[in-house]
């Protein structure tokens, strides 16, 4: 957080180039917190994006937010406010561009510069109904495609609307192929490629087969549907379609104050609930200016990377169960047990933990806990050597995972992959080392890099990391600092107007919270990175060249949880 | 000894001994697998039904036998009701040849264990156990439906192919015993006094990894494996049909444990037959030691159904078309070499 | 490993034979599995089961209706009201409704009651049959145990079962 905080000099290097390059296009801009705003005017938004990324070397999107002013757009302001939350690898720079649009007018896609805007933008013109020109395919991702309305809209009644449905044809007589399927509705999310109009192009030679891989399917780790195009066995294309686990959480969490919002988010990433609601909490401690005191922060760290441990065990259980290594699953999930009876010990629930507040944490870690917990670490190396025999050398484990769905450094970061898949790429890149929070940078651990990017190589990067964690936890108990547990935080948080974007690195990946507050005690708007709905948009590049039995390796190897790509 | 006894009495109750026998190893075989894999990975498995679970599969019957019977609208009929009833017919028949122990003396008379024996027993047996192939296939065409298709497709090849290592390597157990009678070979390992498996290892390690792909069973399941996308054959299949399915596999199993122990780990003979000093294991008749063996090898199937991961379809042909058949080739040029310089 | 090794372990299926010998070594090692229902695993001291009202050592209840609960919790489970009689010191609560099926179990009204009077049991057998066995008035919020089931299973009561 201290490196944060302050103002770097490359901030300003960044923003006096774009002033200089774009004199009219930038409207307005400064430093502030730590963190680069630029507002741009519309027409200007795509050069100014080709020159972030070419010549600022910007790499990717980390998320694309909209903000509905209402209010502004009553007294003739522009409704939406979209803001592109950039950052710059290898020094960690964030910049977060404001472009305004109305309702009428639509902004340039972001796409064919930034790859890893695809569905962000489709989420944004789902939920804002915000058009993008240029998008290869803009249509709704969370929503049916039938939705009428943008449920985000501050217009949007939070309890919904009631929708007349009537019952999917689901069987047609004349065939009951997906293509025939397909025919009824062509805009039903699938993006065909310009070349092929037709799904069977017996012009090319190709014969091409689409296969579904259903929302109810044992390997999709969650409610995942999946729509495949194979060539006999090799995979052509890879749509995944989502919304089937939307809870519509972002509009509930503008109704909610601050401090109910944070057991809400433990529902997000539901493997490992407290890295959401340190994400969140940490955001919210950011705009708010309150100091959280040494003994809760390292308290944090021991619970966020236990989290980190038991999130990593899940993980492995369900991708060597997917391989069809059955009995790894419940070694792993063995393991798993004795981090989860420990939560339970420290706040009661063993998956919905709530077990930070915000300004600090509500139990303290006394003697028996911290011994409990050290016990427990020293039971996790066996359990894992037990694994680690079945899987690291076994021939039949090694032709399923190694060169399996490779991506290169370079593509990796092109589509946001973030998280341990992209250290196995070769990319050292973790929040934890390189913008650190909450005291991460007294602690000495390494950060597990992997060479080539396929599953073998993501698959000993979580391994090593659990490790790590191990290390990590040890050093905070060891280190544990006397103090207070809790900031004082009045019991109504009111939180003084501004917006803030913070990240953690979470067991899956960057996380990311994006805060605008109003001053008053409930979030005017709150935005959720979740780094599975960006890795997830790398499982084609995976996948394609592949056999279709490896995407279900591949898909589990990304380690995607669908409550948090869902929302 | 009255005809009626010995020509009609004796082969029919040896008739229903060889049906029975393989049915009721599946039902042990259902619990088994169960109770093995549950205690592999920690846990108990079923012990609620019967003491330890133990009439878990009859649970199971009940249940399969009440589910409705489904078959779609443009499913061929006869084909789709025939090929179960042909899977569990091969894997049935092929126990004609198989002796299921040691020949028991009743007074003057030795009542043998097995409805036949032929002088190219093991011929046979490999033969119509081939047959279950044709099941495979009308399964998969019958459901019209291409997922179960292509499954058909793949388990069809898979079968074939690792067909060719078995009978390789079975042969250069015939080779040895000079015989392709399965009692004979029995007797030959007797008078040898060595079990073939320890006499030739490669060709044992051979026919059971050929054996284990043969009964797609895991690490060879890729064509019915449940996380996999293609549910294999047998997707359309429920209820008894589906039962069906799933009682001749594991007959089929029993069947390939028979062959392995017939061909390599001496049948019924105690282990060292012509050592003297292990002449008390013959305290134990021959055919408990027979099923003592048979149950070895169906945990082994089971324990290694709950270590490994599964081998995707490609890697499975290139194995036996690049490792196994060249291994074997090699592996009976070998043995002939040997048998004929000695 | 040289190459020599990586042959020969390659050969002789070692790796394979490694995997066996784990599983084998698990097959025999003793299982963690408690039987439930015969056997059950008692929750931790912290844990979250179902909320309850207490009373005071004197079987004063403690609640005050000062809706602190109601006003920090954010999925609405709560509708209380109170009144002071003329000559008490305290409010009392009048109506104090709560309804299982919204509450998360986040503790935000527990950590908020300025009497400690609503916490969290340890009871976690909360199934039932009846839909209604899910809303608990003043009184039912003081059941535990037993009688808490039997509210819980209403449904299988009436009619005379």
């Amino acid at each position: 957080m201290p490196e944060s905080a302050a103002d770097r000099p490359e901030l300003r290097q960044a923003f006096d180039a774009l002033t200089g390059r774009f004199p009219d296009g930038v409207l307005s801009g400064g430093v502030e917190k730590g963190e680069l705003s630029v507002r741009v005017g519309k027409d200007a938004l795509a050069s100014v994006l080709a020159f972030l990324k070419d010549e600022q070397g910007f790499n990717a999107v980390d998320d694309i937010i909209v903000l509905d002013n209402i209010r502004a757009s009553g007294e003739g302001g522009k409704r939406f406010t979209v803001l592109y939350q950039l950052c710059r690898f290898p020094d960690f720079l964030r910049l977060r561009l404001a472009v305004d649009v109305c309702e009428t007018e639509a902004l340039d896609s972001a796409v064919p510069v930034y790859r890893s805007a695809d569905w962000a933008e489709r989420e944004a013109f789902d939920m804002f109904g915000v058009r993008f020109e240029g998008h290869p395919g803009l249509c709704r991702i969370y929503m049916p495609d039938e939705f009428e309305g943008h449920p985000l809209r501050k217009d949007f009644p939070l309890g919904g609307r009631d929708v007349a449905s009537e019952a999917p044809r689901i069987y047609s007589r004349e065939s009951d192929s997906l293509q025939a399927l397909e025919r009824q509705s062509p805009e039903r999310g699938i993006r065909h490629s310009p070349t092929d109009t037709h799904p069977w192009n017996s012009a090319k030679g190709i014969k091409e087969i689409d296969l579904n891989m259903g929302p109810q399917h044992p390997s999709t780790h969650g409610v995942l549907r999946l729509k495949l195009a194979v060539d006999n066995e090799v995979v052509l294309r890879v749509v995944p379609v989502l919304g089937y686990l939307h809870r519509g959480m972002e509009k509930l969490w503008e109704n909610l104050t601050y401090t109910q919002v944070v057991p809400l988010t433990d529902r997000l990433d539901y493997i490992a609930a407290l890295s959401n609601n340190l994400g969140f909490v940490l955001a919210v401690e950011t705009l708010a200016g309150i100091e959280v005191p040494r003994r809760a922060r390292y308290i944090r760290v021991v619970l966020a990377e236990l989290q980190r441990l038991a999130s990593h065990l899940a993980w492995l259980g369900f991708m060597a169960n997917d391989i069809g290594a059955m009995s790894v699953l419940l070694y792993s999930f063995e393991a798993r047990e004795h981090v989860l009876d420990l939560f339970e010990e420290y706040c009661g629930a063993r998956l919905t933990v709530h077990g930070i507040r915000i300004g600090g944490v509500p139990q303290d870690l006394d003697g028996t806990l911290v011994a409990r917990i050290r016990t427990v670490l020293e039971g996790i190396p066996k359990h894992l050597a037990d694994i680690r025999a079945l899987l690291d050398e076994n021939r039949i484990w090694k032709e399923r995972t190694v060169g399996v769905g490779l991506i290169g450094a370079g593509d990796a970061v092109e589509y946001g992959l973030t998280g341990p898949s992209l250290r196995a790429s070769g990319v050292p890149w973790d929040i934890r080392k390189d913008i650190p929070y909450s005291s991460y940078e007294e602690f000495d651990f390494d950060v597990p890099l992997g060479r080539n990017g396929d599953i073998y190589d993501r698959y000993i990067v979580r391994l090593e990391e659990i490790f790590q964690s191990i290390r990590i936890v040890r050093q905070a108990l060891d280190g544990l600092p006397e103090g207070a547990i809790s900031a004082k935080v009045p019991r109504v948080l009111k939180v003084p107007p501004g917006e803030v974007f913070h990240t953690i690195e979470a067991p899956k990946g960057v996380l990311g919270f994006y805060v605008k507050s109003n001053g008053t005690d409930k979030p005017e708007r709150v935005k959720m990175k979740s780094p599975s709905f960006i890795n997830l948009q790398s499982l084609e590049h995976m996948c394609k060249g592949n056999l279709f039995s490896d995407v279900v390796g591949i898909l589990g190897s990304l380690d995607i949880v669908l409550g948090e790509i869902d929302k | 000894m009255t005809p009626f006894v010995a020509d009609v009495l004796i082969p029919v109750g040896k008739v229903v001994a060889v049906i029975l026998y393989p049915m009721v190893m599946v039902v042990v075989m259902i619990w088994l697998e169960r109770r093995v894999v549950a205690l592999i990975q920690g846990r108990l498995g079923p012990n609620r039904v019967g003491f330890q679970g133990i009439l878990q599969p009859v649970a199971d019957a009940i249940k399969l036998f009440f589910k409705e019977n489904i078959m779609q609208r443009q499913a061929d009929k006869l084909l789709f009701n025939i090929s179960p009833v042909l899977v569990m017919f091969s894997s049935l028949l092929a126990f004609c040849f198989v002796p299921l122990g040691e020949p028991i003396r009743i007074g003057s008379y030795t009542l043998t264990l097995w409805i036949a024996e032929s002088p190219v027993g093991l011929l046979i047996t490999l033969g119509l156990s081939s047959i279950s192939v044709f099941g495979v296939i009308f399964g998969g065409w019958a459901s019209n439906s291409k997922y179960p298709l292509m499954g058909a497709l793949r388990s069809v090849v898979q079968i074939l192919s690792y067909e060719i290592p078995i009978g390789l390597t079975a042969l250069t157990v015939v080779f040895i015993a000079r015989s392709m009678d399965l009692v004979e070979i029995v007797r030959r390992q007797e008078s040898s006094g060595v079990w073939y498996g320890f006499l030739m290892p490669l060709s044992f390690v051979v026919f059971w990894i050929s054996a284990v792909a043969e009964t797609n069973r895991a690490p060879f399941d890729l064509p019915e494996a449940e996380s996999e996308l293609v549910a294999g054959y047998h997707t359309e299949y429920s209820g008894m049909k589906f039962a069906y399915f799933y009682m001749a596999e594991y007959a089929h199993m029993v069947l390939v444990s028979s062959l392995v122990v017939i061909l390599f780990f001496g049948g019924w003979l105690p282990p060292f037959p012509g050592v003297k000093a292990f002449a008390f294991l013959h305290v134990l008749p021959g055919s408990i030691w027979y099923l003592i063996k048979i149950m070895f090898f169906l945990f082994l199937y089971v324990w290694i159904r709950a270590t490994f991961p599964r081998y995707r379809f490609d890697s499975l042909i290139r194995l036996v078309w690049k490792w196994l058949i060249p291994l074997s080739l090699v592996n009976f040029l070998a043995v002939a070499l040997v048998r004929y310089l000695l | 490993m040289s190459r020599l090794r990586r042959f020969l372990r390659m050969v002789f299926l070692l790796d394979i034979l490694q995997g066996l010998r784990v599983t084998l070594r698990l097959y025999f090692s003793r299982k963690v599995t408690v039987q439930y229902p015969e056997q059950v695993q008692e929750p931790t001291p912290r844990f979250r089961g179902i909320l309850r009202l207490h009373r005071n050592d004197q079987g004063e209840p403690l609640c005050v209706a000062c809706k602190a609960c109601q006003r920090a919790c954010g999925t609405n489970c709560f509708d209380i009201e109170g009144n002071r009689t003329k000559g008490a010191k305290l409010m009392r609560p009048v109506k104090f409704d709560w309804k299982l099926d919204r509450c998360s179990f986040c503790g935000l009204c527990v950590e908020v009651c300025p009497t400690s009077a609503i916490r969290f049991s340890r009871e976690f057998r909360l199934t039932g049959t009846d839909k209604e066995g899910l809303l608990f008035h003043l009184s039912e919020m003081y059941l535990a145990g037993e009688s808490l089931q039997e509210h819980l299973c209403a449904g299988c009561r009436r009619g005379g079962g």
